[in-house]
């Protein structure tokens, strides 16, 4: 059994490709949020759209974690998973970056603006 | 007899290897936030498996005793992690053992490539389908492919030393 083969180089030189490509469709719309969605389980439980921050709770009423969104940017903070992902991920500006929090299964959207198609245009 | 008592001492000590990896590897940190990731070095034994030549079927047992008994150990038995855990070492373990069986075209670091693409990729399906429940998470598919890439090069390593050092033609079954 050899270590590589040259098919080995090609798959690995399209899976770099693919990397790359996601990566660069990632970064695309450099655009500023103004809000976020909060969504539990798949049910989105709450909308913000003003600054401050916001207590994540359950059913049973129990604490998951807090939501800040200041300054167009969006965090996590004091959430109940072991792990602590989805603080770890910090602040996003990005409109397509949800903060997911995965033993609780809790998924943040950042919204971007509405308008997009040339804000950007006419204010430059 | 004989060859079945070998199988299954065989199939033991890569479950051993496995469940005890993926436990340690829960303590190791990730250089980056992304959802759900771990390491995944507990891929080699099952690489390991693949490359040694055993059938399908111990293959996917190994996948799946070693998701069982690390989660167990390391108390995410049940958890969303879990179910993202099963999903990916199955289909790594499958994706893996076909490309070995039925394609002489890849050496064991473009096998252990296919089985980190195709394990980071049901891992995420499952997540965005089932636990989330928004296809949002492929968001981050591009990050925990580029780990994956990382550590199926370093288990494909180890899968080279050990292959050239150890006799493993008389584990086959």
């Amino acid at each position: 059994m050899k270590f590589t083969k040259k098919n080995d180089l090609y798959l690995l030189l399209v899976v770099i490709l693919l990397v790359l490509v996601m990566i660069f469709m990632n970064a695309y719309p450099k655009k500023g949020i103004n809000g976020a969605e909060v969504y539990l389980k798949g049910e989105k439980i709450l909308q913000i759209t003003k600054e401050g921050t916001y207590s994540i709770k359950n059913d049973e009423g129990e604490l998951l974690m807090n939501v800040e969104y200041i300054d167009q940017k969006v965090r996590v903070t004091d959430s109940s998973c072991p792990l602590k992902v989805c603080e770890n991920t910090g602040w996003v500006e990005n409109p397509n970056q949800p903060i997911i929090c995965i033993p609780n299964e809790i998924i943040v959207k950042p919204l971007g603006t509405e308008d997009d198609t040339g804000i950007d245009i006419y204010t430059w | 007899m004989v060859k079945r008592t070998k199988t299954i001492s065989h199939i033991a000590i890569l479950t051993a290897l496995a469940s005890a990896i993926y436990y340690v590897e829960s303590f190791l940190p990730m250089p980056v936030s992304v959802p759900g990731a771990r390491w995944g070095f507990s891929n080699f034994p099952l690489l390991l498996s693949v490359v040694s030549g055993i059938s399908v079927t111990n293959t996917l047992y190994i996948a799946l005793l070693k998701t069982l008994l690390g989660s167990i150990l390391s108390g995410r038995f049940l958890s969303p992690m879990f179910w993202m855990g099963l999903g990916g070492s199955l289909a790594s373990a499958l994706s893996m053992s076909i490309s070995f069986k039925f394609t002489n075209k890849f050496g064991i670091l473009g096998i252990s490539e296919i089985g980190a693409f195709f394990s980071n990729a049901v891992q995420l399906i499952i997540a965005s389908l089932f636990i989330v429940k928004s296809p949002n998470i492929f968001w981050y598919f591009p990050y925990m492919l580029f780990f994956g890439i990382l550590t199926a090069f370093i288990n494909a390593t180890i899968v080279n030393y050990i292959v050239r050092s150890v006799n493993l033609d008389r584990f086959k079954s």
